[in-house]
This record gives C-alpha cells, sequence and structure tokens, in this order.
C-alpha cells in the first residue's frame, strides 16, 4: 500500500463546503488512501468497506450500524466521491474517496426522503446523484451537494437506473409498469414521468437493471425474459441478446466496446459486444469472452480507466477482478456476500 | 396487466427450498434462503420466535405494499424427518423424493409459491397489501406462530398455505387439541421374591387406558393415548409408569368433556390399585369454525373462481397455524395446496398442483 500521495483534489475541497464534519481525507489508519479503491458493499454484514486492489481492507466506512443491506454504490470518477444506497435504513449517503460521509438524506427525525431504495447512479457529467426510490414510486435528483433538484413521480416500483455519462440523461426499470424509460437529466422540481420522458420500451416483462451507453444508448435486462435489450436513445429496440436465466446487472465498458452482463443464476459473466444489432437466441453468438461457475453473482462494475471488470460474487463471498480478455486477475475473498461493488483508480 | 407466475422459476425455486435441511427449530438455512429471494424487493423481518424456542431462525415476515386492507399469507418453513439431503426428481408430472427422504411439500411447496408471489407483486395491478409470514417449528407443535411479534403484523384475514387438499379447497373448520400425560405411582418390590408388596404402576396404567374411550368419540371428537413408558426390569415390580396422549374436537364443550372423562379413567385407575397418578394437561390449539360469509371464506371463494378452481369448503381434523391466528382474533383458514402423501418418504405433489397453487395466491392479492 502507498499512503505517500495526498487526495485532495477541487472538486472535493469544494464538496467539503457543506458538510459538518470534513477532516482530512484518510483511511482507518489516518493516513491518505491512494491508488485504487474497491467499494464493497457487504450485505448479509450491513458493511460497506473499502479496499485496495490486493484486497487489503483501507477503511470500514460509516459507523456501526449505519447501514442495513446496502444494495447499491456507484462513484463519480471525477473525485472519487461514492454514493451508498440502503435499503432498510432509508438512506442514501455520499462518501468522499477516503470514505469519510460527505452527506445522508433525513432519516427518521426528518421524514425519510427516501423509501426502500433499491438501485442509484451518479451523473458522470455533472456529479449528481440519481436514485430509484421504489417505495415511494419515484426517482430523485440529488444535487451533487446533496439538496433535492427533481422528484420525478408516477413510476411503479422502480429498480435499476443508470445515468448517461454523456448527457446526462437517465435510464429506469420500471418494473411494475413492465417499461424501460429514458428521463431528461434537466427534469427539475416535481414533475411528473410523462413531462420528461424522452422514450419509453415496453416489449419486455420485469426489467430490471439497467445501462447507459455514452452516445445515449441504453441496455436492459429482464429477469423474467432472461434476455439483455440494446435500446436505441428513444427507447426502440436494436437488438435482443438472450439464453440467459436471470441477468442481474449490467455495466457498459466503453473503451472495451462491450457491455458486461452477470447471471445469477447461470453464474455468468459475459461481455457482449456493443456493436450487437438483430435478434439472438444466445448470448455466445455475440460475446467477446464468458466466464463461467460463478457463485451467484449480484454486481459488475467496469472501471473503464483501469481496463477493470469487478465481479460481486455473492454466493462465494468473492470480489473477482477480470481484465477485458475475461482473464481472472485477483480474487478478493473473506466477505459474507457482497452485493453491490464500485472501483475507482483514483489517480 | 397482470403478472404471471413464471412455471420454470416456480419449478425451480420449489426444488431449491425443498433441498434445504430444516426440520422445527432448525430453520436457519430456509430463512437465509427465503431472505436473500426477498429482502431486496420488499421489506423482510425476524422476530424473536427462535430465541424464544431455543431455535435458530424466528419467523419471518415480508411486508408488500398495497392497495386496500391488508391479508397475511402464511407457510412454514420446518418439515419432518427425514429431512436431510432431499433429492428431487420430476416423474409423470408429479415432483418427488429420491425415496429415502420426506419430499418437503409440506409445507416447502407453499414456501416457493409465496416466494414467486413476492418476486411478482410489483408487477400485479390492484393487489391488496400482503404480508407474508414464514413460521418456525409448525410441526412440532406450532411454536413459530405462537410465539410471533403480532405487533408488527397488521393482515386482517389470513390465508394459511398448508393443507394436504388439492388447490381449491379450503379447511374452515378444525379441531381444539389437549394434551395429557400421566404419571402414575406405586410401589417397586422384587417381582420374584415379595410381589405382594409392590404396586404395578403399568398395570394401572393399562387398566386406565382400558377404561378410556378412544378413537373416534363422535363426528367431531377424537381421543388417543399414543405413548407409554416405564418401568425397569422384568424382575422389579414397576413403581413409575407414564401414559402420553390427547384429545381433539371441534366442539369445546366435547372437548372438555372428553378431557374430564380421561381424568376420571385415570384417577379411577390409581385408586382402585392402591397407587397414586400426576396428571398435567397442555393446550395444543383452539378450535375455530368460520362461517361462510366470514371474510376470508369469502375471498377464497372469489378467488377460487377467479384462478378456475371451484371452491371447496371443509372441516379439518388436525391443527395448524391458523388455529392459533385465529385464536389470536384473525380469522383465517387454512389452503389445500395439493401434497400428497405428506409426512412420509412416498410424499409428492403434482407440477401441475404447485402452478395452481400459485395462481390462487396471485387471485387472492389480486381478486376484488
Amino acid at each position: 500500500m502507498n499512503f505517500s500521495k495526498p487526495v485532495y483534489i477541487a472538486a472535493f475541497a469544494a464538496a467539503c463546503c457543506f458538510l459538518t464534519a470534513c477532516g482530512p481525507d484518510t483511511g482507518g489508519a489516518g493516513a491518505p488512501i491512494t491508488g485504487t479503491r474497491i467499494w464493497v458493499a457487504d450485505q448479509p454484514d450491513s458493511k460497506v468497506a473499502i479496499y485496495d486492489e490486493g484486497g487489503s481492507l483501507l477503511k470500514l466506512v460509516g459507523r456501526f450500524g449505519m447501514f442495513n443491506k446496502p444494495n447499491s454504490i456507484d462513484v463519480y470518477e471525477y473525485d472519487g466521491a461514492a454514493w451508498v444506497c440502503d435499503f432498510y435504513t432509508n438512506r442514501i449517503r455520499k462518501f468522499s474517496a477516503g470514505g469519510n460521509p460527505l452527506y445522508a438524506t433525513p432519516g427518521q427525525e426528518g421524514g425519510f426522503l427516501v423509501r426502500n431504495p433499491v438501485a442509484l447512479s451518479v451523473s458522470q457529467s455533472s456529479g449528481e446523484c440519481w436514485v430509484s426510490d421504489r417505495g415511494n414510486h419515484r426517482v430523485l435528483r440529488l444535487g451533487a451537494e446533496g439538496g433535492v433538484l427533481a422528484r420525478v413521480t408516477g413510476f411503479r416500483y422502480p429498480r435499476g437506473i443508470s445515468a448517461d455519462p454523456a448527457a446526462g440523461d437517465v435510464w429506469v426499470a420500471d418494473e411494475g409498469n413492465d417499461a424501460v424509460v429514458k428521463i431528461a437529466g434537466t427534469a427539475s422540481g416535481d414533475v411528473p414521468v410523462a413531462a420528461v420522458e424522452v422514450g419509453r420500451f415496453t416489449g419486455m416483462e420485469n426489467p430490471w437493471a439497467v445501462a447507459a451507453d455514452a452516445d445515449g444508448k441504453g441496455w436492459a435486462c429482464s429477469r423474467e425474459a432472461g434476455r439483455v435489450v440494446k435500446l436505441s436513445p428513444q427507447a426502440a429496440e436494436l437488438a435482443s441478446v438472450g439464453g440467459f436465466a436471470n441477468p442481474v446487472a449490467l455495466a457498459v465498458d466503453e473503451p472495451a466496446g462491450a457491455v458486461y452482463v452477470v447471471d445469477a443464476e447461470k453464474g455468468l459473466l459475459a461481455a457482449l459486444r456493443r456493436n450487437v444489432t438483430g435478434t439472438h437466441k444466445d448470448y455466445g453468438a455475440v460475446a467477446t469472452f464468458v466466464v463461467r461457475n460463478l457463485a451467484k453473482p449480484e454486481d459488475v462494475f467496469a472501471d473503464e480507466n483501469a481496463g477493470r471488470i469487478y465481479v460481486a460474487e455473492m454466493g462465494a463471498g468473492n470480489v473477482r477482478v477480470y481484465d477485458r480478455d475475461g482473464e481472472l486477475i485477483n480474487t478478493l475473498g473473506g466477505f459474507s456476500g457482497p452485493g453491490a461493488l464500485a472501483a475507482w483508480d483514483g489517480d | 396487466m397482470k403478472a404471471k407466475i413464471n412455471r420454470r422459476k416456480l419449478l425451480r425455486t420449489f426444488k431449491e427450498v425443498a433441498a434445504i435441511y430444516g426440520p422445527g427449530k432448525r430453520e436457519r438455512d430456509v430463512a437465509d434462503y427465503i431472505s436473500s429471494r426477498l429482502e431486496r424487493l420488499w421489506p423482510v423481518s425476524e422476530d424473536g420466535a427462535g430465541d424464544a424456542i431455543d431455535g435458530d431462525a424466528g419467523n419471518l415476515l415480508v411486508q408488500i405494499e398495497g392497495e386496500g386492507e391488508p391479508v397475511l399469507f402464511v407457510a412454514h418453513m420446518d418439515t419432518v424427518e427425514p429431512c436431510a439431503g432431499v433429492k428431487t426428481k420430476v416423474e409423470d408430472g408429479y415432483v418427488m423424493s429420491g425415496g429415502d427422504t420426506i419430499l418437503g411439500a409440506d409445507d416447502r411447496a407453499a414456501v416457493a409459491a409465496l416466494v414467486e408471489l413476492a418476486e411478482a407483486a410489483a408487477r400485479m395491478r390492484a393487489r391488496r397489501p400482503l404480508e407474508l409470514l414464514f413460521t418456525v417449528a409448525e410441526e412440532i407443535g406450532l411454536l413459530g406462530a405462537k410465539h410471533a411479534d403480532y405487533a408488527a403484523v397488521t393482515g386482517k384475514m389470513a390465508f394459511v398455505f398448508d393443507a394436504s387438499e388439492p388447490p381449491g379447497f379450503a379447511v374452515v373448520a378444525a379441531p381444539g387439541s389437549e394434551l395429557v400425560t400421566a404419571t402414575f405411582h406405586g410401589r417397586a418390590a422384587h417381582a420374584g421374591i415379595e410381589p405382594e408388596k409392590g404396586i404395578n404402576a403399568i398395570k394401572m396404567a393399562a387398566s386406565a387406558v382400558a377404561t378410556m374411550r378412544l378413537g373416534r368419540i363422535d363426528h367431531e371428537t377424537t381421543g388417543n393415548v399414543g405413548l407409554i413408558s416405564g418401568g425397569r426390569a422384568t424382575n422389579i415390580i414397576p413403581e413409575r409408569a407414564e401414559i402420553k396422549g390427547e384429545v381433539r374436537s371441534h366442539d369445546p364443550s366435547k372437548l372438555a368433556a372428553h378431557v374430564a372423562h380421561i381424568n376420571e379413567e385415570i384417577k379411577k385407575a390409581a385408586a382402585e390399585s392402591g397407587g397414586d397418578a400426576e396428571i398435567s394437561w397442555t393446550q395444543a390449539y383452539v378450535s375455530y369454525r368460520l362461517d361462510e360469509d366470514a371474510p376470508p371464506v369469502a375471498l377464497f371463494r372469489r378467488a377460487a373462481r377467479a384462478a378456475g378452481l371451484e371452491p371447496k369448503f371443509v372441516a379439518g381434523g388436525g391443527g395448524s397455524d391458523a388455529n392459533v391466528l385465529n385464536a389470536r382474533g384473525i380469522p383465517s383458514i387454512v389452503i389445500g395446496c395439493g401434497m400428497e402423501n405428506p409426512h412420509t418418504t412416498d410424499e409428492r405433489i403434482a407440477a401441475a398442483s404447485l402452478e395452481k397453487l400459485a395462481e390462487l395466491a396471485t387471485a387472492l392479492a389480486t381478486t376484488a
């Protein structure tokens, strides 16, 4: 581990302006954290921690009892700040790259802004965070510094959410309506989804996870249908890839020209070609690689800068790290059940 | 739009949950399985029943919001033995075990149906609020239901998915049950040298059992002595013997009358032999009988028809979690799940019954 490099950057310093308590961005030992940070939500233990590439614990994030089944993490590439979604405490929390708390949505005393949130996505163009506020049947746009910028209503049990890294528009899996909806990233105030809708795809039952392309396209998977669809910027179907049993998470890797899919039931990681078109009954025909024999993989994250793919292998208590050829680089073990993760290469 | 249960997934879920070892008080892995499937969809909580009964898991409560009056769906997580290493197979449309274990369709078929219901619930229109209560230790005395945290339950009526009748049947009445343990005390003596000094406790117990009215007493009352033990050696006149039995009746007054009868026969046998007897009664569960216009009966009738089933109502002969719920003021009926030969290694369930059960659960959740 290298603790020599300071990590303060302008954006982080600016973020401190609204903090009630913001000390140096350090790990547990008090020294600044540098290098790759892998954020892992260990669900059975209800804890969030940061690890280095070698699997060493850098910091246990938050105090005891802060989390109860954290289920989604995303990082802002610009400064490494991480947002964590927690289902049972009904909170969204933002942390610095070093794991220090920056912001949290109101808790019980404040009337809970969110209820049973299930997913979040950080807009890489703005640092804002979009939240799938499932229990309230809405999607929230949270400012980088924590205010509520928009409440988009009219969803029914929204599930996956992904912010377009370029334009800032947002894809939402509207599970209860069997729809994948694209909304404008400029949505503000209290607004019904119809007022900010860019496109809507209704050709797939039980949409679950979504991922946004940098060119405005979207990807969505269905646990019910066992397939992944690629959607145009207006949400028309461009491609359909089947053969999955329970695809639960997606991640776009622009430089690699790939979209990664993990299937919890088949226990696989598949790298689909981003330029795929048409209908394919089996993912094997359009995958650059497939990794098999994973134990209940639940999440996948692509670190586009470092060229690393991280898989939360919940059933085995591992985080697997792959390169873009699907070669296993490292296995971080000892987790109870990693269910969500994100990574930031730090440099 | 009406979400449908995915048949392939339902069967897979049943096979997965049937394979989990979980007799009474050892349901931890079953509870973890259910939690892992549902806890990211709906709030799942576990009560303290595990601690109260010295088990390794409590009851699980899954709360699914909706519109209207909440209803409670109940299935128990435990199975009877032998349930280690259950391997399922499908033959001629039936799911069965390998023959050396039970299948565990009682009550894992219901567990599977409710897990699938919960996973599809977000996509069901006009669905009422649902509470899924997965209980522990049902098979060993309804212990989970008896120790459940009812402060967290808001359901105004309950459907207990636990009857062996086919889907479409509902048990709307069940007997109450009292369990008896009688310990006869005689006097020990050498059986060959001075038998005159002894008072034989086994003979006392036998006399009592011989004069008791047992078996079917009338159309709604039964009595049984199922266990007897005592004595130490063939050459010792036994000073102690114990019998265990039960009385069941749909009619509380008949239940009380037959309890009194058994008490009387025990005391009489002891007195006639010059010994004495201690008698201990424990209430296993309280009887119930719901009218045809009771809310769960009326909803079941509508839902069964919506699911393409002709509703049929019967009186049951055994206890279930519904006895406990009815006693707590939550009107409850027991839903037929279609398991055949439960509690035996010949247990099986038709795949079609499993599917129909899930459809019925969906209909109960969505039928106005």
